[in-house]
């Protein structure tokens, strides 16, 4: 197979896994493999915001660098771009083949609007009552939590940077909690707010930063450390901000 | 006791299926990740089961629980033992803890935004110090049980 077609299939594996939230060692050694099952030897420099791929032999050298402008975490396509490296391991199918079996996985159905809707209230129930709420609070939870997810889809349809969906998101949180708490009285608005913003804090990714770190891919580790904290402190100035409106507005 | 201990594990449970629900997880192991998430919690609440305000101990504790049942997981059921685990984590990671430190040093109280720092920074490194220890042994155990026929 031509090396250009190999460094396009090494490539294309390595974008998908890096904008779906595969670790850095695991986008690295994907693309080494896929090379190294066609008989090519490759350079690979992966960082959270873009892959660096070099592959050199008789015919000479070819480099591709690719930007990924935005990442989530979907583990349909990590689980299924890690059997397709397997395969090509085993089989080393054809350049079309292959490209179809991608072209598949990032196309491949998410869940929809209202289980998504259903799964933010959940969350948001579940951790009110983990973190000291009663039912009550639970329930109110289960509201903000579904309003937050529609404050999400609208805010992230069209980006222009990232941070404002989460700055939203904790302004709505925190304003949508006092209303509620002013509605039903007797509910703590502060625990229901903690337990809605869960669905946006960047827990996992803070693993995920430390554990690069760990494997020792330090650019990475850092990148996605600072990136958590930067999220956890735009929601907290959100939802501070809407809280001290809210009282504010109260207090006219 | 016994009642707080079904109450608190069902919400482990939701609480690590609907996460995962939204990082569109695959259906076929929805249920599998829920129950590692809640055998994770579990571990980590029955050192002490008074307070849910964990420990370092208990924290590294559950992780532990979660990183072997992923590895063993991913074997049998034919997936990364990624998607196990970040679903498995999500009720131990110290989200909460991140979110309070930026709240208080928003109502510039330095004393408890120091406390709560520390208290995230500490958890997340061992959280992912315990996935580390897994993931290390069992490839260790793959590449000798590989050599020995």
């Amino acid at each position: 197979m031509q090396q250009k077609k190999i460094l396009d299939i090494a490539v294309s594996a390595g974008s998908i896994l890096l904008r779906f939230g595969a670790e850095t060692y695991r986008v690295e050694d994907t693309i080494r493999r896929i090379c190294k099952s066609y008989g090519l030897k490759c350079e690979a420099f992966v960082l959270p915001t873009g892959l660096f791929v070099s592959i050199e032999d008789e015919q000479g050298t070819s480099t591709i660098c690719k930007r990924i402008p935005s990442r989530t975490v979907d583990l349909t396509k990590i689980a299924h771009l890690n059997d397709l490296s397997r395969r090509i391991e085993r089989d080393k199918p054809e350049y079309n083949e292959v490209m179809n079996e991608l072209g598949a996985i990032s196309a491949c159905e998410t869940y929809s609007g209202p289980a998504m809707t259903l799964c933010f209230s959940l969350t948001a129930f579940a951790y009110t009552l983990l973190f000291g709420g009663n039912y009550k609070d639970g329930l109110c939870a289960m509201f903000v939590g579904a309003l937050l997810y529609m404050v999400n889809s609208v805010f992230s349809k069209d980006v222009s940077f990232p941070f404002i969906t989460y700055f939203a998101g904790g302004f709505a949180a925190a304003v949508m909690s006092s209303a509620a708490a002013g509605v039903f009285p007797g509910t703590n608005a502060y625990v229901v707010t903690v337990g809605a913003v869960t669905n946006m804090l960047p827990g996992v990714a803070l693993i995920n930063g430390i554990r690069d770190l760990l494997y020792g891919d330090s650019v990475s580790g850092l990148t996605k450390f600072g990136e958590a904290i930067m999220i956890v402190a735009v929601i907290a100035a959100g939802s501070g901000i809407g809280l001290a409106l809210w009282i504010y507005g109260g207090s006219l | 006791m016994i009642q707080s201990f079904i109450k608190y594990s069902i919400l482990a449970f939701i609480g690590s299926i609907a996460p995962a629900m939204v990082m569109n997880i695959e259906k076929r192991v929805l249920l599998w990740a829920g129950l590692g998430g809640m055998l994770g919690f579990c571990t980590a609440f029955a050192f002490n089961p008074s307070s849910l305000f964990f420990g370092m101990l208990q924290i590294f504790a559950g992780t532990l629980v979660v990183g072997i049942y992923s590895e063993i997981m991913a074997i049998f059921l034919k997936n990364p033992s990624t998607v196990f685990c970040i679903s498995g984590i999500f009720p131990l990671v110290p989200g909460i803890s991140a979110y309070q430190t930026m709240k208080f040093l928003v109502e510039n109280n330095l004393n408890k935004a120091a406390f709560y720092a520390v208290d995230t920074a500490l958890k997340a490194f061992t959280i992912a110090f315990g996935i580390m220890i897994v993931t290390a042994l069992f490839r260790f155990i793959r590449r000798t049980g590989r050599k020995v026929p």
